[in-house]
């Protein structure tokens, strides 16, 4: 899909089918919708809103669930950005001194159980893993 | 997404938002938001209705936190859900924006 904010909003949309359809929790799908929209904000800031011909960044989105996992796939043509050797950020400042934003990438490191990122054919392909341990009890975290 | 402002007693603001505090959702309620916090003083935010955010409504909520304090004021945020607490306090927010239970302890919070 072409990487603008709009198409963010029906992806964002699409996740939720899957959600549902899925049958995961609350706490698996709110984690897999924040890091989609941190993600897609980030490719549309600086891959779209690099390119000086007016072209948009392609992007395209998997996802894939297995009983104690789920995997959200994210490959764009944009810009090379290292997702997984970024730093995450949380507030460490007073208000006062505090800039707006910036916080995307501690969200998405802080909600998925791995980051992997991937430099291919001239695209960025981030792989994010999410643990759903937590939905299925004890059974499951002890197996 | 909707944005329902009351005035409550001794000069206190109650924000309310409703909805999914996603793109389209911060969209729609930040040139209002702004526009209570560049005229209020003490706003507690009702954030009990908002089922999702990310962290581009933290960054509003961070820009009316920074207005209201430039002007000696504050903002708290009031009774998140769960997993909106939870991305909350995973970015630090909470360290600068309190986050309270109820409007009493907004009160205290604020000292209004």
């Amino acid at each position: 899909m072409p990487g603008t904010l709009a198409n963010a909003a029906a992806a964002s949309r699409w996740l939720d089918g899957i959600a549902n359809a899925e049958a995961l929790s609350s706490e698996t799908a709110f984690a897999l919708e924040v890091c989609l929209e941190e993600l897609l904000t980030n490719i549309v800031r600086h891959g779209t809103a690099s390119r000086h011909d007016g072209s948009l960044t392609a992007v395209s989105l998997q996802v894939a669930v297995e009983p104690a996992r789920a995997f959200l796939v994210v490959e764009d043509d944009g810009p090379e950005f290292d997702l997984g050797s970024a730093p995450g950020r949380r507030v460490d400042r007073p208000l006062e001194q505090l800039e707006p934003g910036g916080l995307g990438i501690q969200l998405i490191k802080s909600l998925t159980s791995k980051v992997t990122y991937e430099r291919l054919a001239g695209k960025n392909r981030v792989v994010l893993e999410f643990s759903r341990r937590s939905e299925h009890g004890s059974e499951a975290a002890h197996g | 997404m909707k944005i329902d402002v009351a005035e409550l007693d001794g000069g206190l603001t109650k924000v309310a938002l409703n909805g999914r505090m996603d793109i389209d959702g911060t969209n729609a309620v930040d040139l209002p938001f702004n526009t209570v916090a560049g005229s209020k003083s003490h706003i507690v935010v009702d954030m009990s209705e908002v089922s999702f955010l990310a962290s581009l409504g933290m960054r509003t909520l961070v820009t009316c936190a920074k207005t209201v304090s430039r002007r000696g004021g504050g903002l708290v945020l009031l009774n998140p859900q769960p997993n909106v607490e939870k991305v909350l306090r995973s970015a630090g927010l909470d360290t600068v924006i309190p986050i309270v239970a109820d409007i009493p302890a907004a009160r205290a919070a604020l000292r209004v």
